[in-house]
């Protein structure tokens, strides 16, 4: 019995151990180097393509595709990376086949040259050859892969055909859901979620990115002030609580939007405003280390609904709800 | 006279119901053409149905399917 006891005591000190120095805690009790650039964000315009409130930006090689999630019409419009100048539009609505149901999210493969459409209407990815798609006007996607509909990529990073890191998504009923991220096999399809979950936040609602180069993926809380950089093997944590960290179980408040790797930096949106109000989008960028710590924050002065790196010319191109809607920043001096 | 009125305003409902019965009728794992129609109503905040209640802007939210940019109103 006593033997027991000490085997008991000695598993539990083993596991303390082993748990705090697989987790460790940051905490930024201010964040208040704050610069104003406003007057830095370049406005650009599209032309004569209209798009709508609600869409998303991707860098695809030479490109920019815009994702418009409320068209009618075409939803995905291709413009040139470094004029801005519309190139084509496809995707077109509708629940023919050769129409986009339920757009989602896009991702870009270098090697192949083809950029990824998730139809969660349709529950499929479907492929676009980029240099076909902008040769011909006709051109026809092909179906990649299905989607499971009990446990489907929302967002994935991709790396190649049998790795991607994704937000999963699981469907609790008709509607509610619990979200996870994980690893994902586009090809099988089989997902094995990364363990790490913080135990102090209820219901995950998250943005993440990855930095391969690093081997870390970060997510940031919708939620909650809180950004996690956990190592991909698993192997450690890192949360980092911002000055308006609470545990508190509420979607009130708005903190995190999206989270980038520029080179060496972390980018993440922020907005710490009232949920479902003209607060809600974040209008401030903050800059950290690729180790979490703070480095400044950007006052972007307009209301971000989504913004993507151009790798290329070291530029953050936005899309706003503001009185300009496209909008770029040189990064050039001022991050990197 | 009622009886009668009351007897086609029953079989004027019973037929409504079967109808809707059989349009949204579907395989498994599939979604049918009046369901996603519905879907897009509902997601819009035109109805009820989905108990979060899927309102624009946001990281996503699943009724019935998943829409990228709406977000759970309820909590």
């Amino acid at each position: 019995m006593k033997t027991i006891r000490i085997i008991i005591l000695f598993c539990t000190l083993l596991i303390s151990v082993a748990c705090s120095d697989n987790i460790k805690e940051k905490y930024q009790t201010a964040r208040d180097n704050t610069i104003h650039i406003k007057n830095k964000v370049i406005p650009f315009d599209t032309g004569d393509v209209l798009i709508g409130s609600v869409a998303r930006l991707y860098v695809a090689d030479n490109y920019l595709i815009v994702a418009d999630y409320k068209s009618l019409m075409e939803q995905i419009h291709i413009f040139g990376l470094n004029d801005y100048k519309h190139l084509v539009s496809t995707a077109y609505k509708g629940l023919g086949p050769e129409e986009i149901t339920g757009l989602g999210h896009i991702v870009y493969d270098d090697i192949s040259r083809n950029f990824y459409v998730s139809d969660h209407g349709k529950q499929k990815i479907f492929s676009y050859n980029i240099d076909s798609l902008i040769e011909n006007v006709g051109y026809c996607f092909k179906e990649k892969v299905a989607l499971k509909n009990k446990q489907f990529p929302a967002e994935y990073f991709y790396i190649n055909d049998s790795l991607c890191i994704a937000r999963v998504i699981e469907p609790t009923g008709n509607s509610g859901f619990n979200e996870s991220l994980g690893k994902w096999n586009m090809l099988s399809g089989a997902i094995k979620t990364l363990d790490y979950r913080h135990p102090e936040v209820k219901k995950r609602r998250i943005t993440f990115t990855v930095s391969p180069e690093e081997s870390v993926y970060i997510e940031c809380y919708l939620y909650h002030d809180l950004m996690t950089i956990c190592k991909l093997n698993g192997a450690s944590c890192l949360n980092i609580y911002g000055p308006n960290w609470d545990n508190t179980h509420s979607n009130k408040t708005v903190h995190f939007g999206k989270v980038i790797v520029c080179k060496d930096k972390i980018i993440a949106s922020y907005s710490g405003g009232r949920n479902f109000s003209n607060e809600e989008l974040p209008d401030k960028l903050i800059v950290f280390k690729l180790n979490g710590d703070y480095i400044k924050t950007l006052d972007i002065g307009y209301r971000i609904n989504d913004f993507c790196y151009d790798s290329n010319n070291n530029k953050l191109i936005f899309i706003f709800n503001d009185i300009i809607q496209f909008g770029f920043l040189n990064l050039q001096g001022l991050v990197n | 006279m009622k009886k009668i009125i009351l007897g086609i305003a029953v079989l004027a409902i019973a037929g409504v119901v079967a109808l809707n019965v059989n349009l949204g009728t579907k395989k498994s794992g599939e979604v049918s053409l009046l369901a996603l129609a519905n879907i897009e109503a509902l997601a819009d905040g035109e109805g009820s149905g989905c108990e979060n209640g899927c309102v624009d802007g946001g990281g996503g939210c699943y009724c019935y399917i998943w829409y990228p940019c709406y977000k759970e109103y309820n909590w």
